[in-house]
C-alpha cells in the first residue's frame, strides 16, 4: 500500500511530462483535465496518506526506494515520509494546488503557452512534494531548488518581454544565494552527524555532547536560515518577491503566496529539534521575521500595483510567521503559513480575477467601483481581507495572535514591531479593497467591458472563502478558551521525542494584548478604507505632505539600486577587470606572451654575432679555443 | 579465430582501431568526404558498442590487463601495460561515446576537407584511449604526447580567425609542462629502472623529501596544464574558442580528463607524502580557479568562450575534490569528469549548432532564440540546468559530493575552502542563466547584423538524435550516480589508504613524509611493474 | 702478406667509392644534347652503383660480424656502422641532386665526382685511429666540399659561401694536424690507441692539453658545434639542397663517429683528468651550441638557414651525449643520428621536391605547398614534428635516450635547458608545417604556379616519401633499430678498442 504513495509526487511529474513533450498535439481541453487532474488525484492520495499517517504508531510513515547517492560515509536513501507536518504541507499543496490549477484553466485558456504552463505547474508540485515529503535533507534540496526552477521558468513564462526574463533571473539567482545556505548548512550537518536522513539527523541531536555539538549547530542552522530566507523572502533576500509578479497571477497565488515561499517555514519546522539547541539562531530568526514584518508591511502602504501590494503583505506575512518560529513557537509559525495559504491565495486570485476583468489592468489608481460588476470576487476578497486583517473570529485573528503573544513573550519589542505592522496591514487592505471596489471607476472604458469571471475561476474563489473563515477553529488558542489542537496535532514531527517544542510556562495578560493589537489593527483598516473610499484626493494630499517619506516608500527603501551599486555592479566590473587584467596582461602577457617575446629578442641578438664576415668566424674560433684552454688549464 | 583475438587482446583492439581506421580515412581522396564521415561515424560506433558490450564483464568487479613487454631502450624496459580497472572504465566509455555523437552532431559543420577533420579526430581518439588506459608510464607518456598533433592540426586547420596563435599556444603550452614532466619521468625511471608505477612509487620512498616534492612538481605541472588548473589555464579560451565544434567537444569532453587522471592514476600513488604536503596548495588553486573561472566567464560577450571559461571553473570543482583526499571528494570528481565531459560537451556542441546556422557566437547578436528555435532552447536550457548543477541533474551530486568530501578533509582551512567554493555553484547559475536571459529570451533581436533573424529552422532529427542521449545521460547519472561510481569505489578506497590515517603534521615536512614512505600505496592495479607472461587477458581481481 | 676476404671486402667497400669517382670526370665528355642526357643518367648510375656496390660489401661484413683490421685502420662495427651511414645519406642526396640540378639548369660530372670523393673520406676519416689517416680523411672528406658549395657557380652566394668555408675550413683542419703534431711530441707514436696508454702517465702536460684541445677543434668544427659554426648557415645556404642536406648529416655523422672512436674510447679512457677536462669543455659547447642553435633558428626566415641552425642545434644535442659519456649515450648517439640521417634528408628533400631551385627557399616561398602534393606536405610534416623531437616520431627517441643517461649522469640541468631548447625549436619546425597547410599562397605565387607547371621531382618526392616513412617506422619499433645493429655497433667495437 505505501509503495502507492510514490505516486503522489509521481504523478505531478508524469502530467508535467506528457504535457511537455506532447504539448500542443493534445488540445487545449485534454492539457487542461491532465493538468488539474494528476494534481487532483494526487491530493486523494495525500489525503490517504495523511489519515494512515495519523493512526499509524508514532504517526509517521516513510516509504524507502533506491539509494540516490551512495559513496564513502555518504549514503543518501529516496525515501517519503508521512508525518503530521508534511501530510498536513502535502495537503495544503495538491488542495489549495489543485484549485489555482482549476483556476488557471479559466485564466489561462486564451494564451498560446497553455500546455507549457501546466507543465510548468505540474513540474512545480512535483518538486514542491519533493520537498515536503523528502526524507532526507539532499532530496529536500532537491524540491528546494527545483522549485526555485519552476519560479524562475513560471516568473519568466511571458519569455518575449523583457521585464518577465529578468524577474526570473532575479529570482532564481537570490534564491541560489540562499541555496547556499542550506548546502553549506547540509555540509556543516554531514561532516558532523555523518548522516543527512532527517530522522537520524533529529535522532543524534537528542544525544549530542554540547561542547562540541552546539557550536556547530548554531552555524549549521544559520547557514539553514539564510537559506530559509532566500526562498521566504526576508531581509535581505525579500528583493526577489516583489519582481516576481510579472509571472501569471495564479502562479503568483499559487507559488509567491500560499506553498513555495513558505518553504524556509516548513525546513525550519522540519528540523525544529536541531533549531532547539540553537538559541542564538532562534533569536536571529525572531528578531529578522519582525523586522521585514513591519518593513514591508510600509513599502505595502503606497504600492500602486495591486499585485505589489499583495506581494509586499506576503512578505510581511512571511515576516510575522519567522516571528513566530523565532519565539519557540514552531506550531504557531506553521499555523499561520496554513490560515495564509488559504486568504493570501484568495487574494491572489480575487486580483488575478479582477486583473482579468479589468484586461490586465493592474494599476489600482486605474480601478474602482468594481463592487457591482464582480460580486463574486468582491465578497470573497472582502472575507479574506478580514481575514488577513485578523478580524476577531476569522482564521488570520487566530493564528497572528498566537505568534504576537509569542513574541510577546520573547520580548515586548518585538509585539510592538508586530502590531505595528498588524496596522499597516490592514490599513493597505482596506485601501485596496476600496479602490478597488468602491469609488468612482477611473478607467471607464475597461469599467464597461469588465465582468465576472467563469465558474472555473470562482468556483476555486469560493472554497478558498470558505477556508479563510473557517481554519482558524483548527487552532484557538488556550488564551480564548481553545487547546490550540494544531499545536498538538504537530508535536510528534515538531518535538521529534526530544525537550517540548515551545518551553511553553505561558504567563502574561493575554486577552489584553490580543484586545490593544485587533483595536488598533480595526483602527487602522477603518482609517485606511476612509481616505481611499472617496478616490485618491487625500492620499495624493498627504503623499504631498510628506514627500520625502513617500518617495522613500514608493521606491522601496532604493534597496535595489543599492543592490545594484554595491554588489552586482561591482561583481561584473571584477569579471571584466579580471578577464581583461588578470588572464590577458598578467598570465598571458607576462606569463606566456612575454617569454615568447624574450625568447625572440634574443634570437634577434644571438643573430647579430652571423656577421658574414669570415675573420670575425675565425675570431669566434680563436676565442672559442682560448675559452677550451682556459677550462683545461683550470 | 578473429573473435579468439578479441577476446585476449580486447583493448588494443579499442585503441588502435580508430587508428587504422583514421588511416584508411586519411588515404581516401578528398571528394569521397561523405563516404569518409560515414565510414568514421559507423566505424566508432561499432567500436563504442564493442566497447560497451566487452566491458560489462568488467562491473562484476573483474579487470582487462594486457601486458606484455614492449622494448628496452637504454637498460630500462618498457612495457606495453594496459588495463582497464575502475579508475578509466567509465572514462574510456565516455571517450568512445562522445566519438560518434561528436561526430554526428558536427556532420555539417566542416565545409572543407571534413574527410581529414574525420580522421585526425579518430587518431585523436586512439590517442585518448591509449593514455586511459596505459599503465606503464612511458606509454601514458608516448599516447599523451600523440594527442598533441591531430588536436593541434584540428585547431590550425579549422580554426577560427586567431587560429594560429590558438594552435601554437596550445602546442607550447602542453608541451612546456610535458617535457619538464619527462625529465622529471626519466629521473626517477632511472631510480626505479622501470617505469611500471609501482615500482617507481617504491623508488620514490627512497629519495628525500625535497626531491620526492620537485619531482610531483614536475608530474603535477603537465597534469595542472592539461586540466588546466589556476594559474595555467589561459590556453584553453583561446584553443576552444578558435578549435571547430568536434575539436571543442572532444577538448572538454576527454582531453582535459586527461590531466586530472593523470593525478589521480600516477602522481597520488608514486608521490604520496608530497601529494599530502602539497593537497592543501592544490585545493587553494582549484577554489581559485572555480571562482576566478565563473567570474571571467561572466564577462564575456562570446558563447563558446563563456562555456569555454566555465570549463575551467568545473575543472577546478574536479581537482578540488581530488585535492580533499576524501573518498567522498575524489569519488565526487570522478563522477564530475564524467559530468564535465557529457555537459560541457553537450554546450559546446549546441554552441556550434547555433553558429552553423547563425555565424555568430556573440551573446549581443542574440535575443529571443526561443521564439525561433523552441527544441534547441528546450535542449539548451536542460544542459544549461545540468552544468549549473540542479538537483536531479548530474551536475549535483558530483558537487555534493566534491564539496562534502572538501568540508569532511583532514587538514586546516578545508571547510573554509569548501565554505568559499559553493560560490562556484551560485556564479556558474550566474554566467549560464544570464547568457540564456540575453540570448534566449525577450523579443526577438531585429537589428543588423543579429544572429536571430538568420534562426529559420529549429534542430532537425539528426541533432535531435545527438541530444536525446545525452539528456538522457544528464538524468542518470543525477537519479543513480551508483551507476557510474561504483566501480571506482575500491580503487579509488584503495588509493587514498596512505592519507585516511590520523594526519601526519606536514607542516615541517620530513618526518612526516618519512612517516607516510612507510605506508607504500598499492600500485594502482593488480598487476603492477612487468610480468612478461601475461599477455593474454587475464580476469583477475580489482582487491590484493 | 695476404689478405683476408674480409680485409678485401673492407678495402673495396673503401676503394668503390674513390675509383668511381676517379672514373666520373671521364664521362663528363661534351656532345650534343641528345647523348648528353644518356652520359648524365650513365653519371648518376655510376655513382649510385658504387655506392650500392660498397654498401652490398659492408653489409657483408656487418652480416658476417667480421670486424677486420689492417694497419691502422679499423674496419670495425662502428666503422661499418658508419660506411653505411655515409652510403646512404649520399645516395639520397644523388637522388636529389638529379632533380634539383635539373631545376637549376646546371648538370656536370664534376658534382658526383667530388661528392664521391668526399664519401671516401668520411668512410676513411670514421673508420682509423691513426692520427695522419685521420687527417688523410678529414682533408678527402673536406676538400671536395668546398667545391661543392661552389657548384652552382652562377649563384653569387655560391662563390662566396665556398670560398668562406675553404678558409674556416683549412684553419681548423691546421688546428687538427697541430694538435696531432703536439701529441705525436709527447708521445712518440701517432695511433692514438697507443697512445691512450702513455698518456696518464703525462698527467695535465701543457703541450699535451693544447694538443687535444686542437684535435678537439677539429672534430667540433665539422659538427659545427658553437662558436666553430659560424660557417654553416652561409655554407648551406650557398650549396645545393640535397648537398647542403648531405653536409649537415653525413660530415656531422662522420665526425661524430670518430670523435666517439677517438675521444672517450681511445685517448681519454685511461685518464680521468683529461676526460674530466673535455667533459667540461664539452658541456660549455654543448650548451652554447644548443642556446645558439635554437634562439637564431627562431629568427630565420629563409627554410635553409634555419635548417642550418637546426643541424647546429642538433649538434647540441649530440654533444650532450657525449657529455653523458656512457655506452648507452653513445648508442642514443648513433640512434639519433640515424633518425636524423631521415628527417633531415627528408627536410632539404622538401625544396627540391617542391622544386623551389636558387634563393626560393624562404617560408613565404612553402606558403599552401603542403595542399598542392599532401603526402610529400605530410611527410615534411612528419620530419618537421621529429626534428622537432614530439612523440611518436624517431626523433624523440633519439633526445629521449641522450637526456635519460644525461639525467642518470646527474646533469639535470644540462637535460632541463635540453629540453627547453628543443620546446623553442617546436616553434620554427611548426612554422614550416604553418607555412605548408595553413597559410594561403601567396597571389604572386599563384600566378607564377598557373604560369608554369610545378616541376615533377619524382625522384626527390620519393626520397622525402621514404625519410617519411622512416620517420614513423623508428618512432613506431625503436626497438627493433636500437637492439639489432645500433648497440651492436657502438658496443662490440668499443669493446674491440678495449
Amino acid at each position: 500500500m505505501h509503495a502507492t504513495y510514490w505516486l503522489i509526487p509521481l504523478l505531478p511529474l508524469l502530467g508535467a511530462g506528457l504535457i511537455g513533450l506532447l504539448g500542443r498535439k493534445l488540445g487545449k481541453p485534454t492539457v487542461a483535465v491532465l493538468g488539474v487532474g494528476v494534481v487532483a488525484l494526487a491530493f486523494g492520495l495525500t489525503l490517504h496518506a495523511f489519515l494512515a499517517a495519523g493512526s499509524a504508531p508514532d504517526h509517521r510513515i516513510e516509504t524507502l526506494s533506491f539509494t540516490w547517492m551512495s559513496t564513502g560515509n555518504l549514503q543518501v536513501p529516496m525515501g517519503l515520509v508521512f508525518d503530521p507536518l508534511s501530510a498536513l504541507m502535502a495537503l495544503v499543496v495538491t488542495g489549495i494546488g489543485a484549485l489555482i490549477h482549476l483556476y488557471s484553466v479559466g485564466y489561462m485558456w486564451e494564451d498560446e503557452g497553455f500546455a507549457r504552463y501546466f507543465a510548468y505547474l505540474n513540474l512545480f508540485i512535483f518538486f514542491m512534494l519533493c520537498l515536503v515529503l523528502g526524507n532526507s535533507l539532499p532530496l529536500l534540496f532537491v524540491g528546494w531548488e527545483g522549485v526555485g526552477l519552476c519560479s524562475y521558468l513560471l516568473i519568466g513564462f511571458y519569455f518575449e518581454t523583457d521585464y518577465a526574463p529578468a524577474a526570473g533571473l532575479k529570482a532564481f539567482l537570490t534564491n541560489r544565494v540562499g541555496d547556499l545556505g542550506v548546502l553549506i548548512g547540509m555540509m556543516a550537518l554531514f561532516a558532523h552527524f555523518g548522516t543527512l536522513t532527517i530522522a537520524n539527523l533529529l535522532r543524534q541531536v537528542g544525544h549530542l555532547s554540547p561542547e562540541v555539538g552546539f557550536g556547530v549547530l548554531t552555524f549549521a542552522t544559520l547557514m539553514l536560515f539564510v537559506g530559509a530566507c532566500g526562498k521566504s523572502a526576508q531581509i535581505p533576500l525579500y528583493i526577489w518577491l516583489p519582481d516576481a509578479m510579472a509571472g501569471p497571477t495564479p502562479v503568483s497565488a499559487l507559488i509567491h503566496a500560499a506553498t513555495m515561499v513558505t518553504a524556509g517555514i516548513f525546513m525550519i519546522c522540519r528540523l525544529a529539534p536541531l533549531f532547539q539547541l540553537a538559541p542564538i539562531t532562534l533569536t536571529t530568526i525572531a528578531w529578522v521575521g519582525g523586522i521585514t514584518a513591519l518593513f514591508a508591511a510600509t513599502i505595502g502602504l503606497v504600492q500602486r500595483d495591486i499585485k505589489k501590494v499583495l506581494a509586499y503583505s506576503t512578505v510581511s506575512q512571511l515576516g510575522y510567521m519567522f516571528m513566530g518560529l523565532g519565539a519557540g513557537g514552531f506550531s504557531a509559525g506553521f499555523f499561520h503559513v496554513f490560515t495564509h495559504a488559504w486568504f493570501k491565495a484568495l487574494l491572489f486570485l480575487g486580483a488575478g480575477s479582477v486583473i482579468l476583468a479589468m484586461h490586465h489592468e493592474q494599476d489600482l489608481f486605474r480601478m474602482g467601483g468594481l463592487r457591482s460588476k464582480l460580486p463574486i470576487t468582491f465578497w470573497t476578497m472582502l472575507l479574506a481581507t478580514l481575514a488577513i486583517m485578523g478580524f476577531p473570529g476569522f482564521s488570520g485573528f487566530f493564528s497572528k495572535d498566537e505568534i504576537l503573544y509569542l513574541a510577546y513573550l520573547k520580548h515586548p519589542a518585538l509585539w510592538i514591531i508586530g502590531v505595528l505592522g498588524a496596522c499597516c496591514t490592514s490599513f493597505y487592505m482596506w485601501r485596496l479593497m476600496a479602490l478597488t471596489f468602491w469609488g468612482e471607476p477611473r478607467d471607464h472604458h475597461a469599467f464597461e467591458h469588465a465582468q465576472e469571471s467563469p465558474w472555473t475561476m470562482t468556483l476555486p474563489l469560493a472554497v478558498l472563502a470558505v477556508g479563510s473563515v473557517l481554519v482558524g477553529y483548527l487552532g484557538v488558542p488556550e488564551a480564548f478558551g481553545g487547546h490550540f489542537a494544531i499545536g498538538r496535532f504537530l508535536e510528534p514531527s515538531l518535538t521529534f521525542g526530544q525537550a517540548h517544542a515551545h518551553a511553553g510556562h505561558r504567563e502574561g495578560p493575554a486577552i489584553l494584548l490580543a484586545l490593544v493589537s485587533t483595536v488598533l489593527g480595526l483602527g487602522f483598516g477603518l482609517f485606511g478604507f476612509l481616505s481611499y473610499r472617496s478616490g485618491l484626493a487625500v492620499a495624493e494630499a498627504r503623499g504631498a505632505r510628506f514627500p520625502l517619506l513617500h518617495r522613500i516608500l514608493l521606491n522601496k527603501y532604493y534597496v535595489d539600486e543599492g543592490i545594484e551599486l554595491c554588489i552586482l555592479g561591482p561583481t561584473r566590473a571584477l569579471g571584466r577587470f579580471l578577464w581583461q587584467v588578470g588572464d590577458v596582461i598578467i598570465v598571458d602577457g607576462i606569463g606566456v606572451n612575454l617569454p615568447a617575446a624574450l625568447t625572440r629578442l634574443a634570437g634577434d641578438l644571438v643573430s647579430l654575432f652571423q656577421t658574414g664576415r669570415v675573420r670575425n668566424y675565425a675570431l669566434g674560433m680563436v676565442l672559442g679555443t682560448l675559452a677550451i684552454l682556459w677550462i683545461f688549464f683550470k | 579465430m578473429i573473435t579468439a583475438w578479441m577476446n585476449t587482446h580486447l583493448l588494443t583492439f579499442v585503441v588502435f582501431a580508430p587508428l587504422v581506421l583514421g588511416l584508411i580515412l586519411l588515404c581516401l581522396p578528398q571528394k569521397q568526404a561523405p563516404m569518409a564521415k560515414l565510414l568514421g561515424f559507423l566505424g566508432t560506433t561499432g567500436i563504442f558498442i564493442i566497447s560497451l558490450i566487452q566491458f560489462l564483464h568488467v562491473g562484476s568487479g573483474n579487470i582487462y590487463v594486457e601486458n606484455a613487454p614492449w622494448m628496452a631502450l637504454v637498460n630500462i624496459p618498457v612495457d606495453y601495460h594496459l588495463t582497464l580497472d575502475g579508475l578509466n572504465f567509465w572514462l574510456v566509455l565516455l571517450t568512445t561515446f562522445l566519438t560518434p555523437l561528436t561526430l554526428l552532431g558536427t556532420w555539417n559543420s566542416l565545409k572543407e576537407r571534413a574527410g581529414l577533420a574525420t580522421a585526425l579526430f579518430l587518431l585523436l581518439e586512439t590517442g585518448m584511449l591509449g593514455a586511459l588506459l596505459a599503465q606503464d608510464l612511458f606509454l601514458f607518456y608516448l599516447f599523451w604526447e600523440g594527442m598533441l598533433l591531430p588536436m593541434y592540426f584540428l585547431i590550425a586547420l579549422w580554426g577560427g580567425e586567431e587560429r594560429r596563435y590558438a594552435s601554437l599556444k596550445f602546442m607550447l603550452y602542453t608541451l612546456a609542462g610535458s617535457l619538464l614532466w619527462l625529465v622529471a619521468l626519466l629521473y626517477l625511471a632511472g631510480k626505479a629502472g622501470s617505469f611500471a608505477p609501482g615500482l617507481m612509487a617504491q623508488a620514490a620512498l627512497a629519495l628525500t623529501p625535497s626531491v620526492q616534492g620537485l619531482l610531483f612538481l614536475a608530474f603535477a605541472l603537465a597534469f595542472a596544464i592539461k586540466v588546466p588548473l589556476f594559474p595555467l589555464h589561459t590556453w584553453l579560451p583561446d584553443a576552444h574558442t578558435e578549435a571547430p565544434t568536434m575539436g571543442s567537444v572532444i577538448l572538454a569532453g576527454v582531453l582535459l580528463k586527461l590531466g586530472t587522471y593523470g593525478f589521480l592514476r600516477f602522481a597520488v600513488p608514486i608521490f604520496p607524502g608530497a601529494t599530502h604536503h602539497y593537497a592543501k596548495g592544490i585545493a587553494l588553486l582549484s577554489v581559485i580557479a572555480i571562482i576566478y573561472g565563473a567570474l571571467v566567464a561572466m564577462a564575456q560577450k562570446d558563447i563558446k568562450k563563456l562555456v569555454a571559461y566555465s570549463s575551467v571553473s568545473h575543472m577546478g570543482f574536479v581537482m578540488l575534490g581530488l585535492a580533499s583526499l576524501t573518498v567522498i571528494g575524489t569519488q565526487g570528481a570522478m563522477l564530475q569528469m564524467l559530468n564535465h565531459g557529457i555537459s560541457t560537451g553537450a554546450l559546446f556542441l549546441l554552441v556550434g549548432m547555433l553558429y552553423d546556422r547563425a555565424h555568430t557566437r556573440m551573446i549581443a547578436d542574440f535575443g529571443g532564440i526561443a521564439s525561433r528555435m523552441p527544441i534547441f532552447t528546450f535542449f539548451f536550457v536542460v544542459v544549461t540546468l545540468s552544468s549549473i548543477g540542479l538537483p536531479l541533474t548530474n551536475g549535483f551530486v558530483g558537487e555534493f559530493w566534491i564539496l562534502n568530501g572538501m568540508f569532511t578533509a583532514n587538514f586546516a582551512w578545508a571547510k573554509a575552502l569548501a565554505s568559499v567554493a559553493t560560490l562556484g555553484v551560485l556564479l556558474g547559475a550566474v554566467y549560464m542563466l544570464w547568457m540564456v536571459k540575453r540570448a534566449f529570451w525577450g523579443p526577438v533581436n531585429t537589428e543588423e547584423h543579429s544572429g536571430t533573424v538568420h534562426l529559420v529552422t529549429d534542430l532537425n532529427s539528426r541533432e535531435i538524435a545527438v541530444l536525446v542521449p545525452i539528456v538522457v545521460l544528464i538524468f542518470w547519472m543525477g537519479l543513480h550516480p551508483q551507476t557510474f561510481t561504483a566501480i571506482s569505489e575500491r580503487p579509488v578506497a584503495d588509493l587514498l589508504a596512505p592519507f585516511q590515517a590520523p594526519r601526519p603534521a606536514m607542516n615541517e615536512g620530513d618526518r612526516p613524509l618519512a612517516k607516510l614512505a612507510l605506508r607504500p600505496p598499492r600500485p594502482p592495479h593488480g598487476v603492477s611493474g612487468r610480468n612478461p607472461d601475461t599477455t593474454s587477458v587475464q580476469i583477475a581481481e580489482v582487491a590484493p | 702478406m695476404s689478405l683476408t676476404p674480409d680485409q678485401v671486402s673492407a678495402i673495396m667497400a673503401m676503394l668503390i667509392p674513390g675509383v668511381a669517382a676517379c672514373l666520373l670526370p671521364l664521362a663528363a665528355i661534351d656532345r650534343d644534347q641528345a647523348t648528353q642526357k644518356w652520359i648524365r643518367g650513365a653519371m648518376f648510375f655510376i655513382a649510385l652503383f658504387a655506392l650500392g656496390g660498397c654498401f652490398l660489401y659492408v653489409t657483408t661484413l656487418w652480416a658476417k660480424g667480421a670486424q677486420p683490421v689492417f694497419g691502422s685502420v679499423r674496419f670495425d662495427r662502428l666503422a661499418q656502422f658508419a660506411t653505411i651511414f655515409i652510403v646512404v645519406a649520399a645516395a639520397l642526396a644523388i637522388l636529389q641532386l638529379w632533380d634539383h640540378l635539373h631545376q637549376e639548369g646546371w648538370i656536370k660530372g664534376e658534382t658526383l665526382s667530388l661528392l664521391m670523393f668526399s664519401v671516401t673520406g668520411m668512410i676513411l676519416f670514421s673508420s682509423s685511429t691513426h692520427l695522419v689517416v685521420l687527417f688523410l680523411g678529414l682533408e678527402l672528406l673536406s676538400i671536395p666540399l668546398y667545391a661543392l658549395t661552389g657548384t652552382l657557380r652562377l649563384r653569387h652566394e655560391a662563390l662566396e659561401g665556398g670560398v668562406k668555408y675553404f678558409i674556416t675550413g683549412a684553419v681548423a683542419s691546421s688546428c687538427f694536424l697541430m694538435g696531432s703534431v703536439l701529441l705525436y711530441g709527447m708521445t712518440g707514436t701517432l695511433d692514438v690507441a697507443t697512445m691512450a696508454a702513455l698518456l696518464p702517465r703525462l698527467g695535465g702536460d701543457p703541450l699535451v692539453l693544447i694538443g687535444l684541445a686542437l684535435l678537439l677543434l677539429g672534430f667540433l668544427f665539422k659538427v659545427s658545434a658553437v662558436p666553430f659554426h659560424q660557417w654553416t648557415p652561409d655554407v648551406y645556404e650557398a650549396a645545393p639542397h640535397p648537398l647542403s642536406g648531405f653536409m649537415s648529416v653525413a660530415t656531422k655523422g662522420a665526425a661524430l663517429f670518430a670523435l666517439i672512436r677517438i675521444f672517450p674510447a681511445a685517448l681519454l679512457r685511461q685518464s680521468p683528468l683529461l676526460s674530466g677536462k673535455v667533459q667540461a669543455a664539452l658541456i660549455l659547447v654543448a650548451a652554447l651550441t644548443l642556446i645558439l642553435g635554437n634562439l637564431t633558428a627562431l629568427t630565420q626566415t629563409n627554410v635553409k638557414r634555419m635548417l642550418a641552425y637546426s643541424s647546429i642545434s642538433h649538434a647540441g644535442y649530440l654533444l650532450l651525449g657525449l657529455v653523458a659519456g656512457t655506452t648507452q649515450a653513445y648508442i642514443g648517439m648513433a640512434f639519433y643520428l640515424v633518425t636524423y640521417l631521415a628527417m633531415n634528408m627528408g627536410a632539404f628533400g622538401i625544396l627540391t621536391a617542391y622544386g623551389l631551385a636558387g634563393n626560393h627557399t624562404t617560408y613565404e616561398d612553402l606558403r599552401g605547398l603542403g595542399w598542392k602534393r599532401p603526402e610529400l606536405g605530410l611527410a615534411a610534416a612528419l620530419c618537421m614534428f621529429s626534428l622537432a623531437g614530439i612523440p611518436p616520431t624517431g626523433g624523440f627517441y633519439g633526445k629521449y635516450m641522450i637526456f635519460r643517461e644525461l639525467i642518470a649522469q646527474d646533469h639535470v640541468g644540462l637535460a632541463v635547458l635540453g629540453v627547453l631548447a628543443s620546446l623553442v625549436s617546436v616553434a620554427f619546425y611548426l612554422r614550416v608545417v604553418v607555412a605548408l597547410f595553413i597559410e594561403k599562397p601567396l597571389p604572386s605565387a599563384e600566378k607564377e604556379a598557373s604560369e608554369r607547371p610545378a616541376p615533377v621531382a619524382s625522384l626527390a618526392s620519393g626520397t622525402v616519401l621514404v625519410c617519411g616513412i622512416l620517420v614513423v617506422v623508428i618512432g613506431l619499433f625503436p626497438g627493433f633499430l636500437s637492439t639489432n645493429f645500433v648497440q651492436r655497433a657502438i658496443q662490440e667495437s668499443l669493446n674491440l678498442v678495449r
